[in-house]
């Protein structure tokens, strides 16, 4: 059964819409991810989901319930903010049981739920304590604790982890999936982190411009992204993106690159030059992953294009290759040890078949 | 940089010396004056102040030690003790009006109404105003025969009677509603800086849980505001007990002495009867309770600034 469905959902503030016809319906149990850059309204979803925000048009049901009119308390939801938002006057008890206090459950049974919420989360020695005597990730469980007591249907995440230091951003990113695959409850999480998106989700939704870009599982998003916008946001470092032509020579049809010296037509796959031909254009964009990009070993390569080699960038695990095809500036990665020099020239050689191809005007994919 | 010669650093040597000597010692200096006007116009005032409350002084001060016989004179004197009574009922409805009003409005405010600048701005005037102009104006407004009353009566209402202003045991209360008109939008303004000050995410996440506006007014907002309450309470207190023109623009003390407070009893002993030592008794009693009530405030802030350097 679906736990929440959205259905054509707008949102106007004023005479500016900054929501447009948003579709989603979210299974029981799923980590639905909504990833996207600042202002693209994802916490205004989040917010229309949660009812602190009214719906401009459309319907959003939870649990098959219409509830476009029903107040925050109840939508059966719970919510995490960015700021954690904890209740300074209280300790961390009273922040946890508030909710329960609120809907008039019994104390015995509330100092229950905050002692298995408090061991769930390991803050049991921090529950006489008030707020501003937590550290960042400690004030972090306790939102997330104050969100597990009540059991709602629905958990709703806004940048969680976004205002913790790297090391411990990671930490917590780890403990909610493993808290999400115990509880197996239905969380929607909303990121402008693309890396956090990817190891959490079930699913993504990428909203840009007001807008679902694409919603998938994170595998499918990353291989097959639907236009350019989701293939550039998704994936570290980007997707290159280089503008080419189409051509058929002597029976293969190709695109042609060039490093600056001689001009190269590369042959596609069968299956995407057919796209290619009945696309019927002669210009497109080329769009490759920094990992499909490899410095050619064997001397002899014909598929490989001669490039400059700019800046050569080590992180441990790769290497990253700065060089330049068709004018524009590519990255490549490297296993470290068989990264070419800066300043010289490498051969390349690109792995077609991974290969996508976007309209220049439109930046739909068309192959 | 010339400086990076030899010739030319030996040259520089002592005038740079000099000149960092004069930048350490000019700051210093520049506040001297400031420093010795505190010194001999605040302490030594208040010193020379409690050395006299202890003297026989009259209509001039003198040296004669009297020991405590003005601070026993003092509490036998009717005169004083209305003052105090004064003090405590206008105290404690000034203060406690003053909270409740300030954050009523503030609260009012905070929950975007419409014309915020301009409300802020009416509830803020009153304050720009000196307190002498506060009180001439309330006289009028309270004068049975010119104000209130006799608008109200000349509507038709010929019964209508508003007269504390000439009544002994109402008087105090016509200087309560002058002095909370006053002081109310300040604290209200105290009030409003700390309810912007609290993330409106908690509200969403109070909503979340089910709290309905007004719980979430009692249960959160409100005791997270202690240290707003604590910062009004304590300059309130001081307020009170400082009191002086609006009361002598009022109702000058009257009718009779139903109006006074500690500090027109010091004024009126200390320098219309001629009774130096009585006045300054009346002043270093005022003066400690003033103490007592910046005390809490201080020490607070002591232990702040503690916290905050082992932390
Ligand atoms: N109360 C409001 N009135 C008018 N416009 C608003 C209001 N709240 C948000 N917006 C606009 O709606 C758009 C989406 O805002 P939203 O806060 O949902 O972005 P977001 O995706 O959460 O961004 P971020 O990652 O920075 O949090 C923005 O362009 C913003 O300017
Ligand atoms: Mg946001």
């Amino acid at each position: 059964m679906s736990v929440l469905t959205i259905r054509k959902i707008n949102k106007t503030y004023g005479n500016e819409a900054v929501l447009h016809d948003i579709n989603i319906d979210m299974q029981d149990g799923e980590f639905l991810i909504l990833v996207g850059p600042s202002g693209c309204g994802k916490t205004t979803l989040l917010n229309m989901i949660a009812g602190l925000e009214s719906v401009t048009g459309g319907e959003i049901a939870i649990d098959g319930r219409r509830i476009n009119g029903l107040g925050p308390r109840d939508r059966n939801i719970a919510m995490v903010f960015q700021s954690y938002a904890l209740y300074p006057n209280m300790t961390v008890r009273g922040n946890i049981s508030f909710g329960l206090e609120m809907r008039k459950v019994p104390r015995p049974r509330r100092s229950e739920i905050v002692n298995r919420v408090a061991k769930t989360l390991q803050i049991e020695h921090l529950l006489d304590r008030k707020p501003a005597a937590l550290s960042g990730g400690q004030r972090q469980r306790v939102a997330i604790g104050r969100a597990l007591a009540r059991e709602p249907s629905l958990f709703l995440f806004d940048e969680p982890l976004s205002a913790l230091d790297a090391k411990l951003r990671d930490e917590m990113r780890t403990e909610l999936k493993i808290l999400h695959q115990r509880l197996k409850t239905s969380m929607v999480y909303v990121t402008h982190d693309q890396i956090e998106a990817m190891t959490l989700g079930d699913r993504i939704a990428v909203m840009y411009g007001g807008r679902v870009q694409q919603l998938g599982a994170p595998q499918d998003i990353y291989d097959n992204p639907t236009n350019r916008f989701v293939a550039g946001f998704i994936g570290s470092p980007a997707m290159n993106f280089i503008p080419c032509e189409l051509a058929e020579e002597n029976g293969a049809f190709g695109v042609r690159l060039s490093g600056g010296e001689e001009t190269r037509l590369l042959p596609l796959p069968d299956a995407i030059a057919d796209k290619l031909k009945s696309w019927g254009r002669g210009k497109a964009v080329l769009g490759v992953r920094p990992e499909h990009v490899t410095p050619s070993t064997a001397e002899q390569q014909t598929e490989a294009v001669s490039c400059p080699v700019n800046v050569v960038e080590p992180t441990g695990p790769n290497t990253y290759v700065f060089s330049k095809v068709n004018d524009v500036e590519i990255i490549v990665r490297c296993t470290p040890g068989h990264a070419p020099e800066a300043g010289s020239r490498a051969k390349l050689e690109f792995d077609l078949s991974k290969a996508l191809f976007f309209d220049p005007e439109t930046d739909d994919r068309v192959a | 940089m010339a400086a990076n010669s030899p010739a030319a650093s030996a040259g520089t040597y002592r005038s740079s010396r000099w000149r960092e000597h004069l930048d350490t010692v000019l700051p210093k200096l520049t506040l001297v004056p400031t420093g010795a006007a505190a010194l001999i116009f605040l302490y030594g005032f208040i010193a020379w102040t409690i050395w006299l409350s202890f003297t026989k002084s009259t209509l001039l001060p003198n040296n004669r030690f009297a020991g405590l016989a003005q601070y026993r004179f003092l509490f036998k004197l009717d005169t004083w003790w209305v003052s105090v009574t004064n003090l405590v009922i206008f105290g404690v409805l000034y203060i406690v009006i003053c909270l409740a009003i300030g954050l009523f409005l503030a609260i009012l405010i905070d929950q975007k109404i419409r014309a915020e600048n301009l409300l802020r701005t009416i509830y803020l005037y009153p304050l720009a105003l000196s307190l002498v102009v506060t009180g001439v104006a309330w006289k009028w407004i309270l004068n049975p025969d010119l104000g209130l009353q006799s608008v109200v009566r000349s509507l038709g209402f010929t019964h209508f009677t508003f007269d504390w202003l000439v009544q002994p045991h109402m008087a105090i209360y016509t200087i309560v509603i002058a002095a909370v008109w006053q002081a109310s939008g300040f604290v209200m303004a105290l009030f409003l800086a700390g309810l912007r000050g609290i993330d409106g995410a908690i509200i969403k996440a109070a909503q979340i849980d089910g709290a309905s506006l007004p719980r979430i007014y009692l249960r959160i907002i409100i005791p997270s505001l202690r240290p707003v309450f604590f910062s009004a309470v304590i300059l309130l207190v001081s307020m009170a007990i400082k009191s002086f023109d609006l009361i002598i623009a009022l109702t000058g003390g009257g009718p009779g002495y139903a109006t006074w407070l500690p500090a027109i009893f010091m004024y009126n002993y200390g320098f219309n009867r001629g009774q130096i030592g009585l006045g300054t008794a009346a002043a270093v009693l005022m003066m400690l309770a003033v103490a007592l009530a910046l005390l809490p405030l201080i020490l607070s802030e002591l232990k702040e600034k503690r916290r905050a350097s082992t932390r």
